[in-house]
């Protein structure tokens, strides 16, 4: 019985916890404080390009 | 009808400061210029309808910088409805050169004085009313830090925007250039819509290519006006671009003149310059930061009675981890009575493991924290700085620096702050090295050895940032040699702010922004893999049979462990440390405090922990001293975590450089790890000579003729060198 409990508990807060990580990683905000978000779909400068810009400028 | 606000300044002049205060939002403030290298966005508060966005720090329109590519290109392609220009009143006259920019744009422009909490204390006054005469525009005082006139400005904004409330055309030029101007101004009509054509017509002058380009003028056109333009420089005997910035600059000055007066005469010393000529002494700069970084190593991580990070460390690690925690989930299984693996799998796995990163909060708290305050108050502005001097000798720019004074946080937004850098070999080199620079998730593995094994000596934490630095250093003067990375350094403009007190709030924000995502990621990636750990070690082969093990030394996990150990056994990882060891190295890669997590789960296994640092004790026992400083040197040095790994492939761009960069982190800290450990150890006599003694003294002589071998000089500039030599 109290195996049941605990293992249920245990599965609840792994899917959780999935749930979470899966989140962040599709749909990151601004900053979520975690940095492994930073600079994917919040940044929408292509900084490349600028780059290539300003050398042919030169 | 949407509003759309931008936030326009010079480089640290409180634009975020402002922005997270109108908007309640909470984006990166730094006391070094650069913070910003994207525009954000956010809605202002209590409205719905109107939006902000933060720009980076410009000086002027001209595109000299990314920065400024990014800041200009939004500001006239995408036409704000207005422009919140924030000047720094501390530094009037050089902020006023973008407002003149921004005000021939004939966008609505508010202009904000800021830090005018400053302004006042220096008991310096400026004559709004009269600035806004002479700007034609209206011109406000706020103090973005201390949210005085905040609100007021923003209204402004936005009424001057629904207005469509443009400036007049300041009066900048003389009559030869105005006459020319308008000249040109009438060449252009049907190119351009009306509204901007002072601007475009100044940038003609200025023969902008890229305006050249954008307008697609007939020859015809072109040699008109090319012969206005030449007709005005020869009336002035300057080049146009030079004309245009000196009346420019003279028009300010008579400003500045009749609307700013300053208390004290110039030639005074700022209290400010009176500290920098201390702390950034040629000589003495150097030791100095060595010194405050020793200090703040040693108050959080050190071992003496003032180190608040390791009493909270040794409270969290004996008390909270030790007794509490443990207690409170073996009072609730045992009355459940569960069955034994799952209590393993809970107490030893999970506790044990998550426990063992949590411990670490203390300290990494009290460290960052004094990091915010030492960049807040100006400081690490002025390491920038130092290190710009230093770097410089070596051929690299001051500018790779301040990614890695961000990667101190975390490695990911360091990287990703190199973009600002504009010449590719430099901007590779420094997303090759920034890795090197431990961050706050390389914390713990300092802490755990420094307490550990060498009794919470502050000198092995200092050490492990100065191996850091040193290991940047090392590279940029050896990569500097090759082909590939060859050139002289791109000049670094950056003045440095002057000191102030630390404001609460954005100490506290980053501190605990930085602290925030170490804690998350205990709760969740932690969480995880110390559960899947503590499976992979509870099963093996007895005697020929699959099933779970009595000591996790006969594991399937140790067995894999021990065959890759073979490869670090010349970096002093031998023994019953070895296969937890490598594990360690390779759980690390998905985050630093893995390492840490995976010593809490296999140090855990079979030991009931009734004193709270068991698994310190049994660390001691299993690693010398030596072994215990190559691990951490190779854990610090080499390839950084998944994360950062996926931020260099795309700021690289390109795969080869991406393995090449973490394929050199790799081989720099395996030949690090093997030089201290073979050669110190023999030197202390804890390690005998052998074989690996030649390789690392072989290895240590290949080092040296790398550092001083003479290197590819690129051809062109090395000519311009003679040239100028004897042009003297
Ligand atoms: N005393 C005082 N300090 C201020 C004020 N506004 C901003 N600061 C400080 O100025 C520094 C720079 O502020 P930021 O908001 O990062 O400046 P920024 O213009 O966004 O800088 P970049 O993004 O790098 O261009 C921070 O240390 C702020 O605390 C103010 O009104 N008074
Ligand atoms: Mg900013």
């Amino acid at each position: 019985m109290g195996d049941v409990i605990v293992l249920i508990v245990l599965v609840l807060i792994i899917g959780l916890v999935i749930r979470s990580m899966y989140r962040q990683r599709k749909n990151p905000k601004e900053c979520t404080g975690d940095c492994t978000t930073c600079g994917t779909s919040s940044c929408k400068v292509d900084w490349d390009l600028i780059r290539k810009d300003i050398r042919e400028q030169k | 009808m949407e509003i759309k606000i931008a936030l326009a300044g010079n480089p640290n002049s409180g634009k975020t400061t402002l922005f997270n205060n109108l908007t309640g939002s909470r984006q990166r403030v730094g006391n070094w210029p650069g913070v910003t290298v994207e525009k954000k966005e956010g809605s202002l508060k209590g409205t719905n309808d109107v939006t902000i966005q933060d720009l980076p720090g410009i000086y002027s329109l001209s595109p000299y910088s990314l920065e400024e590519v990014v800041s200009r290109n939004y500001l006239v392609n995408e036409k704000p409805d207005a422009i919140l220009n924030i000047v720094d009143g501390t530094n009037i006259e050089r902020n006023l050169y973008l407002t003149t920019q921004l005000l021939e744009l004939q966008i609505p422009v508010v202009v904000a004085v800021n830090m005018i909490d400053l302004v006042e204390r220096n008991g310096d006054m400026i004559d709004l009313n009269r600035l806004a005469q002479e700007l034609g525009c209206p011109v406000m005082a706020i103090s973005a830090l201390k949210g005085k006139g905040t609100k007021e400005v923003a209204a402004k904004a936005v009424e001057v925007a629904k207005k469509h409330q443009v400036a007049l055309i300041p009066d900048i030029y003389d009559k030869t250039v105005v006459s020319a101007l308008s000249k040109i101004q009438s060449e252009l009509q049907t190119h351009i819509d009306d509204s901007m054509a002072r601007w475009y017509s100044v940038k003609v002058f200025e023969r902008d290519e890229r305006i050249d380009e954008f307008l697609k003028l007939t020859d015809d056109k072109k040699s008109k006006i090319e012969l206005l333009i030449k007709k005005v420089e020869e009336a002035l005997d300057d080049d146009a671009e030079s004309i245009i910035t000196s009346q420019r600059y003279d028009y300010i000055g008579t400003i500045v003149q009749h609307a700013v007066k300053k208390k004290g005469s110039k030639h005074e010393l700022s209290v400010s310059d009176k500290i920098d000529k201390i702390v950034t002494n040629r000589i003495l700069a150097l030791p100095i930061f060595i010194l405050v970084m020793y200090v703040v190593y040693t108050i959080a991580m050190g071992g003496t009675s003032i180190s608040i990070g390791t009493i909270g460390t040794d409270w969290a690690n004996d008390v909270l981890f030790g007794d509490i925690v443990p207690n409170f989930f073996d009072g609730i299984l045992t009355s459940l009575h569960v069955n034994g693996v799952l209590y393993g799998l809970i107490m030893d796995g999970i506790v044990g493991g998550v426990g063992a990163v949590l411990g670490f909060v203390p300290q990494i708290l009290v460290l960052f924290l004094l990091l915010s305050i030492m960049e807040d108050v100006g400081y690490m502005s002025r390491v920038a700085f130092i290190m710009d001097r230093i770097f410089r000798r070596f051929g690299l720019s001051g500018k790779s620096f301040i990614p890695m004074l961000v990667a101190t946080g975390c490695g990911v937004p360091g990287i990703m702050a190199s973009r600002t850098i504009e010449q590719d070999r430099d901007r590779k080199m420094t997303i090759m090295t920034t890795g090197f620079i431990p961050c706050g998730a390389k914390m713990p593995i300092i802490g755990l050895f420094a307490g550990a094994v060498f009794g919470g000596s502050s000198l092995v934490a200092t050490s492990a940032f100065v191996i850091g630095i040193a290991a940047v250093i090392i590279s940029g003067i050896i990569l500097k040699k090759f082909k590939s990375f060859a050139g002289e350094p791109a000049p670094f403009v950056m003045e440095l702010p002057a000191y102030h007190l630390p404001s609460a709030g954005n100490v506290l924000r980053a501190t605990w922004e930085r602290g925030w995502s170490f804690i998350k990621r205990a709760g969740t990636v932690i969480l995880l893999s110390s559960i899947i750990l503590w499976f992979l070690q509870g099963f093996g082969f007895t005697n020929g049979q699959f099933g779970m093990v009595e000591d996790n030394n006969t594991s399937l996990l140790a067995d894999i462990g021990n065959a890759i150990a073979l490869i670090f056994a010349p970096l002093g990882w031998v023994g019953d440390m070895a296969w937890k060891a490598t594990v360690a190295t390779f759980t690390g890669l998905i985050a630093k405090e893995e390492v840490v997590n995976t010593f809490g789960v296999l140090y855990n296994f079979s030991e009931v922990s009734e004193e709270g640092n068991e698994i310190w004790t049994l660390i001691a026992q299993d690693f010398t001293p030596i072994a215990a400083y190559s691990f951490m040197i190779f854990n610090l040095l080499c390839a950084p975590c998944f994360a950062a790994m996926g931020a260099i492939r795309r700021e690289m761009n390109n795969t080869k450089w991406t393995l090449a960069a973490i394929g050199y982190m790799c081989l720099f800290a395996y030949v690090s790890a093997l030089i201290v450990y073979q050669l110190v150890g023999l030197a202390i006599g804890e390690v005998a000579f052998n074989f690996w003694t030649i390789v690392a003294l072989a290895l240590l002589i290949g080092v040296i003729y790398l550092l001083f071998r003479p290197g590819y000089k690129p051809k062109s500039e090395a000519l311009d060198l003679k040239g100028m030599q004897t042009a003297k």
